[in-house]
């Protein structure tokens, strides 16, 4: 089928948009295309993370570099980072507040008990970068726990990065794309060739109910996106005609064929909270074009004047 | 070897006064801090215990969050 | 019964092994031996006293004896101690031993109570333990993990484990044939004094009676007559009268009259003329009276022989005839050697109790040698009349016990008996190693031997010992494990056991002529091997002790067997039997019923409670040949006798963790047997609180998606060690062939297989006999920001000169500044010291990576007065080629890792931590696996554990349907998009989570190289190994490649010019080498040459010459 070239006009279908989460569809363009997306938001698309860590008292049962690993991974709202500067580009030496943003843990458990040091506990050092915090709408992130008596007191800068460098400064928790399903069925043979209790096998083959017998007891399909390529249907029908459970697919004979279709991608990308969805998206379209540009500056001027 | 040798450079060269400066230990039961000279013996003047942990370093230590 | 109550009996299991923990076979044996089996060695008739061989009114009597609870003195103040106080400290874990005595001083009686002779090693967990019977948080104010197994001793702060160790049983007839094909019955004796081994050996058509006193085979008969048997007819009658019997004694009976021996004296001579080292001269006895002595003593020691009666041992030895003869005319009654029910495993308490008693007995020789001095010399009038209490070396005890315990090697003096390797070092690497040293058999047998017999798995083995986890290599099958049921014996007392036989109609074998011992339908009673009379109705007699047994009035442990086709009863309640419970079945019912089980749950009763009340009870090896039972309950018929509680018990605790291992090819799960214990995780719960020397943890261990019965028996759920990984069956690369995988770097960033290496590093300032001691000594100052490695090394230290806590170091790095006097013997006037009195000695950190000082404490004990021990935590992500397995006994090594965006992904955005090559499969057939992966990803869905328990747990049909309605694959395969083009991947990919292990072997600790480094002093070749710095051989075939290519000048530069090159004078006139330009032969310089040569080759001539051998050297210029 895409053989056939249709005349395509790329084309971005917004099908929901949630706090934490984007569903699009992206048609129009080939799999290296939707691929060079699904790979720049999870790997190049820029956010904030606690990176460096100075720990003055610690007398948790955690040792340093534990903690330290934990606060990383912490997700910061990031929308702002654009403010920001990758600290390889920032002229200071160690840190400004052009490059980092500074926070403060400093806990201790004087009532006893146990004592939950989360997120919340992070305090911002100065009054510049409020706009990056940790994105706990959801509840506190966890990062130690305290007994009485213990305490902790850490300064920590958040800077910006790519998750091509660290998985922390990942913005996505899944960017994914899957094939539109393309479902083929051969309605005269189903209604000559099957009674209807085999063709609502075959309805029932359907491990997510793609499939729906209508009125008239002819297979219908009602939820084509759900499909996921199990080819059970296909193996059903096959097992009807032949009657063998060791059926052997002949795709092209076959009376219930899926396939997919190239160049119709619906994505998925659920954000870990530093970005909201949508900017993953339009900073990943950003960023991809911006990659051209940085290649097409380098085409020596001689060829762009010729 | 000469390692030792400038370790005496600056101080003076007799026993006593070579001798490092003493640093208060903590109990590991009590927790009450504790100075040692080379000579005591090591037992807690609150509780009898025999272990004594380190004060950690004052100035604390840099990470990389990875 | 309904299924449902059929699978609630499994309950029992875990109430069996929450009541006796998983080392209750060695805390019973310990509590055995400090209550009972201490007081009994020092109440028996040779040590409860000490007489004077000069004082005649002299004596000490030994009254009572107890062990405290565990205690230390220390400036004469006893406070009591905990284990880890112990652990920190380099403590032994012991408390004193306290007697009661009563001697005499000058002319009065005197009585002591309370009088400390030593100090008794204790073990964890035991009666006298402080951990015992403790609650959860009473265990952590003692910074005690409430999982850690227990069952080890801890010795100078060293956890020490005493094996299991398995021998033949002591006692006992076991008849075999020889290398010479002769039939040979042995016994070896063993009492509290001796040891002895008596063998009556068939040779030709006559029979002998073997012993290692004596020089020669003595002819049956001989001793026979020697014994007091004097007729022929008597001799025929003790062993049978049936023809065969006579018709092979015929010719033992004729050899005594051809040396003309017919009465006891000519026999006891003719004895007492063969024994080795005899002492007849020395002390002035006959040799007829000595050979009456041996036969009395020495020769089967365990038969009892009281004032030269010998009527028990003629009865004995004609059994031990009779055996022989009944092996030659049938070669199957024969024993088999590998038999588990002649073998008996031998435990701490039992050990350590031999060793106590002959220290003991050292301690009271000592005494007396001590008293005798005294006492021969002539007495003073004036002054203190003498106490034996100065006599007393407390040390010799203490030590004794606590050398034994700490090396390992087990010397008993009175046995003449060396045995080295009986503890080992708790290995602390996971839980589950430690777990499974606890649970570990080992076997006197050589390892050298190259028979298989004892290797192999024997069938009676069942459900005794893990068939499947067993060492592979030269070791294999000869150390074992315990299966997860078994329960070792302690002994128990004899006398109310045979005063209960002989009430239930047994009848005093003394009472009978030899003939009637052996009329047919009477069957012969023993106790313990001992034969204690005959019972004319077997089954009565069976069915009685088995009824009282289960009624609790005689230890459950008694096991009673009837051995059919011998005509013999065998009662048997010694120590070192392997037993396991079994639920009792009777008329096709099993006793216990559902409403037990209720009880049971609702903590109404508990294991114990079954077996007293007969529903449950133990069999040992023996007994288990007179029981039918049934594998299930749909198995019982009509002569089941008793049920399984669970067939998953057969396997043992490391074992057990393996999902499905029913489904795998057996080798493999022994290869995870082994692995299983190499596996990083979680140690304990005070698992930072630990000073082991390294500790290998995981940050973020898992506990399992598939999770066994066992699992959570053994408690591995809590204390797990591995990762539930995302796993996708496919190829990827070609990084990931020969069983590599593909990593995930956002999974290992993330926390996937991080692991914590605890490093601790001990460093102690020592006081010496003259007074001077170890100091402390300021560091160096450093200026600027590139100082010399010789300063810089000093970066960490504080003005103290020790290591500052938090301050990261590298290998190389002091931790503690330390100076040692130079002259330690001499006495040296403390004001007139100099610092060139005294030489650096400081400790260095070593270890691969830069690593955090995570604490420091100082301690002291009464060897040591400063101890400082530096404790040091480093955190490592995973790497390339580092090892991964999962529980099939698959390992591979990361061949690559990847970046999350070229990983694989399915469709809802599941993308994998870890990539597997399929290849692994087929070879290796672990189908577990592959069921373990279904499970888990139906599990996934579901939110629930799913249970993969040898012989049961989740079918594979229920996960795959649970899949299919969570919208997913029947058969766990999903579709995936290419990472890298976007492209669908072209098969269906067989995906989800399995249980990986990451295990200890990380390249960070192996990786090696050098350019130039240390040599050897003598060779002046590069050093060997990387823990030296060593170089890297080019070994002999890579030498013969390089001849055979024809490198001359490559093998030259390798072999010589970067290894040991040297240049030798040698002298062209005479030959020799020379030194300096300078032939001490020649007395010139004349004719001195420089020759290049490997130093190794002018080390060889000098070795020559220094053998009177000449090596000249010829020269000639090329």
């Amino acid at each position: 089928m895409s053989e056939v070239y249709r005349g395509r006009a790329p084309n971005i279908e917004i099908n929901k948009i949630t706090r934490e989460k984007i569903k699009f569809t992206l048609s129009g363009v080939d799999s290296s295309v939707a691929n060079s997306l699904r790979r720049v938001m999870i790997a190049e698309v820029p956010t904030m993370a606690i990176d460096v860590v100075h720990i003055h008292t610690n007398t948790s049962s955690l040792h340093d570099e534990f903690i330290a690993h934990r606060l990383g991974l912490i997700p910061l709202i990031s929308e702002n980072q654009d403010n920001y500067d990758f600290p390889r580009d920032c002229k200071c030496t160690g840190h400004c507040e052009h490059c980092a943003v500074q926070f403060r843990l400093k806990v201790k458990n004087q009532e006893g008990g146990v004592l939950d040091v989360t997120s919340r506990d992070l305090r911002h050092l100065s009054q510049q970068g409020n706009d990056v915090r940790p994105a706990d709408s959801d509840g506190p992130i966890l990062i130690l726990k305290l007994r009485k008596n213990q305490e902790i007191d850490i300064t920590c800068n958040a800077r910006k990065g790519i998750g091509k460098e660290h998985a922390k400064w990942s913005p996505v928790a899944t960017a994914v794309f899957k094939y539109t399903p393309d479902i083929y069925l051969n309605q005269q043979r189903l209604e000559s060739q099957f009674t209807a209790e085999e063709r609502k096998e075959i309805v029932n083959s359907c491990p997510v109910g793609v499939y729906k017998l209508n009125e008239e007891s002819n297979i219908e399909v009602v939820k084509l996106n759900k499909c996921m390529f199990c080819e059970e249907c296909m193996r059903k029908g096959e097992m009807i005609i032949t009657r063998s459970a060791s059926a052997l697919l002949n795709v092209h004979d076959n009376v219930v064929r899926v396939s997919q279709l190239k160049d119709r991608f619906i994505f998925k990308v659920e954000s870990s909270g530093a970005l909201k969805p949508e900017s993953i998206v339009s900073k990943a379209f950003t960023i991809l074009t911006k990659k051209l540009d940085d290649i097409k500056q380098l085409i020596p001027p001689l060829i762009n004047t010729r | 070897m000469d390692e030792s040798l400038l370790s005496r450079q600056n101080e003076p060269s007799s026993y006593t006064v070579m001798n490092v400066k003493p640093v208060s230990y903590i109990c590991g039961w009590c927790g009450k801090e504790n100075e040692f000279k080379s000579k005591d013996e090591l037992r807690c003047i609150g509780c009898g215990y025999r272990i004594f942990y380190k004060k950690r370093l004052a100035e604390g230590m840099q990470y990389e969050a990875r | 019964m309904s299924q449902n109550s059929h699978q609630e009996q499994n309950l029992l299991i875990p109430a069996f092994l929450q009541l006796r923990g998983l080392v209750k076979q060695h805390i019973d044996s310990y509590d055995y031996f400090l209550t009972t089996d201490i007081k009994q060695i020092v109440s028996s008739p040779s040590n409860c006293c000490v007489l004077s061989d000069y004082n005649p009114d002299f004596y000490l009597k030994y009254k009572d004896i107890r062990v405290l609870m565990p205690s230390i003195e220390e400036d004469a103040v006893i406070s009591s101690i905990t284990p880890h106080e112990c652990r920190l400290r380099d403590l032994t874990y012991a408390a004193p031993i306290e007697v009661d005595i009563e001697y005499i001083k000058g002319n009065k009686i005197i009585c002591r109570s309370g009088l400390e002779i030593g100090m008794m090693p204790i073990m964890l967990g035991c009666c006298n333990c402080v951990l015992r019977n403790k609650s959860e948080e009473e265990l952590a104010k003692m910074l005690e993990c409430p999982y850690d197994p227990r069952g080890y001793f801890i010795i100078k702060g060293v956890e020490k484990v005493i094996l299991i160790q398995e021998q033949a049983s002591k006692n006992r007839i076991i008849v075999e044939i020889d290398s010479k094909n002769n039939v040979v019955a042995q016994v070896t004796s063993s009492t509290h004094e001796k040891k002895s081994r008596t063998v009556v050996q068939s040779k030709g058509s006559k029979i002998y009676m073997k012993h290692n006193t004596l020089s020669e085979d003595i002819p049956i008969a001989i001793v026979f007559k020697a014994l007091g048997v004097q007729a022929d007819q008597e001799i025929f009658q003790l062993v049978g009268t049936q023809k065969q019997y006579i018709d092979a004694l015929g010719m033992s009976l004729q050899e005594c009259s051809i040396l003309n021996i017919l009465t006891e004296k000519q026999a006891l001579r003719f004895i007492g003329s063969k024994i080795k080292n005899s002492k007849a001269a020395k002390t002035g006895r006959t040799k007829i009276e000595e050979a009456r002595d041996v036969l009395a003593t020495v020769v089967l020691s365990h038969v009892p022989c009281e004032n030269y009666d010998f009527r028990a041992k003629i009865r004995y030895l004609g059994i031990m005839v009779r055996k022989v003869i009944d092996a030659m005319n049938d070669p199957k009654k024969v024993d088999d050697r590998d038999y588990y029910g002649n073998k008996r495993l031998e435990l701490a308490g039992q050990l350590v109790g031999l060793l106590f008693e002959d220290l003991f007995k050292r301690f009271n020789s000592d005494i007396k040698k001590h008293v005798d001095k005294i006492f021969s010399k002539p007495k003073s009038s004036k002054g203190e009349p003498f106490d034996v209490i100065t006599a007393m070396n407390k040390k010799m005890i203490t030590e004794g016990l606590n050398n034994a315990i700490s090396t390992g090697n087990w010397s008993l003096k009175r046995f003449k008996m060396e045995r080295a390797g009986v503890t080992e070092v708790l290995s602390r690497l996971s839980y589950m190693s430690a777990l499974g040293m606890m649970t570990r058999i080992n076997s006197q047998f050589e390892k050298t031997r190259k028979i298989s017999g004892p290797r192999s798995l024997q069938g009676s083995q069942f459900g005794m010992i893990c068939p499947s986890d067993t060492p592979e290599g030269e070791s294999c099958g000869l150390v074992k494990t315990l299966a997860l049921t078994t329960h070792i014996t302690i002994d128990q007392p004899e006398e109310q056991i045979s005063k209960l036989a002989f009430s239930l109609g047994v009848e005093d074998a003394s009472l009978f002529s030899g003939d009637e011992l052996y009329s047919p339908g009477v069957f012969r009673v023993f106790l313990n091997g001992q034969p204690l009379g005959v019972h004319r109705d077997a089954d009565f007699l069976i069915n009685s002790l088995r009824e009282i047994r289960r009624k609790g009035k005689i230890s459950e442990f008694v096991s009673v067997v009837k051995v059919e086709e011998e005509q013999q009863i065998h009662i048997a309640c010694d120590g070192g039997r392997l037993t396991r419970p079994f639920i009792i079945i009777e008329k096709c019912k099993s006793k216990v019923e559902p409403k037990h089980i209720k009880e049971l749950t609702l903590g109404l009763r508990n294991f114990d409670d079954f077996v007293n009340e007969g529903l449950v009870e133990y069999l040992d090896v023996n007994e288990e040949n007179n029981a039918v039972i049934a594998m299930r309950h749909e198995n019982i018929s009509e002569d089941t006798t008793h049920l399984e509680i669970d067939p998953f018990t057969i396997l043992g605790c490391v074992a057990g963790l393996i999902p499905y291992p029913h489904h795998n090819q057996s080798p493999r799960n022994t290869y995870q047997c082994a692995m299983g214990k190499q596996a990083l995780g979680i140690i304990g719960y005070n698992q930072f609180l630990r000073v082991d020397t390294v500790l290998y943890l995981l940050a973020y261990s898992q506990t399992p998606m598939v999770r066994t019965k066992t699992i959570e028996i053994v408690n591995y759920d809590k204390l797990p060690a591995g990762h539930n990984a995302s796993v996708a069956v496919m190829s990827y690369s070609g990084y990931d062939i020969e069983d590599a995988i593909i990593l995930n770097k956002a999974s290992s960033e993330r926390g996937f297989g991080r692991s914590l290496i605890v490093k601790r590093q001990n460093s102690d300032l020592r006081r010496y006999n003259n007074g001077l001691s170890d100091r402390l000594v300021m560091p160096p100052v450093i200026h600027g920001d590139n100082p010399p490695p010789s300063i810089k090394k000093f970066h960490a230290l504080d003005k103290g000169g020790i290591v500052a806590v938090g301050s990261i170091v590298q290998t190389g790095d002091v931790l503690v500044n330390k100076e040692t006097p130079v002259n330690k013997v001499d006495d040296i006037e403390m004001s007139k010291l100099t610092d060139n009195d005294f030489k650096p000695s400081f400790t260095c950190f070593k270890g691969p990576n830069p690593t955090q000082v995570n604490r420091l404490f100082i301690a002291c004990n009464p060897e040591e007065p400063f101890l400082i021990k530096t404790v040091t935590i480093e955190t490592r992500p995973p790497e390339l080629g580092d090892k991964f397995s999962s529980r099939h006994g698959q390992k591979g090594v990361v061949g690559l890792i990847v970046q999350q965006e070229d990983m694989p992904f399915n469709e809802q955005g599941w993308c994998p931590d870890m990539i597997m090559n399929p290849h692994g499969f087929p070879s290796r057939m672990t189908v577990g696996k592959l069921i373990e992966l279904v499970a888990g990803k139906s599990g996934v869905f579901q939110g629930k554990f799913k249970y993969g328990t040898a012989f049961a747990g989740d079918k594979v049909i229920d996960c795959g349907e649970i899949l299919v309605k969570n919208g997913f694959n029947y058969t766990g395969k999903d579709v995936l998009m290419c990472g890298t083009s976007g492209e669908l991947v072209g098969a269906y990919i067989f995906s989800g989570p399995l249980y990986y292990q990451k295990l200890k072997h990380m390249v960070a600790d192996k990786m090696h190289a050098r350019a130039i480094g240390p040599k050897t002093a003598l060779t002046r070749q590069p050093t060997e190994g990387r823990a030296r710095e060593g170089g890297l051989r080019l070994g002999e075939m890579e030498r013969d490649c390089l001849i055979g290519y024809g490198a001359a000048s490559l093998i030259q530069e390798r072999l010589m010019y970067s290894s040991d090159v040297f240049i030798a004078s040698v002298c062209e006139s005479c030959g020799n080498l020379g030194y300096e330009q300078w032939c001490q032969f020649c007395k010139s310089r004349l004719n001195i040459v420089k020759v290049k040569m490997p130093y190794a080759c002018k080390l060889l001539f000098q070795e020559l010459q220094a053998m009177n051998i000449r090596p000249k050297l010829n020269l000639s210029s090329s």
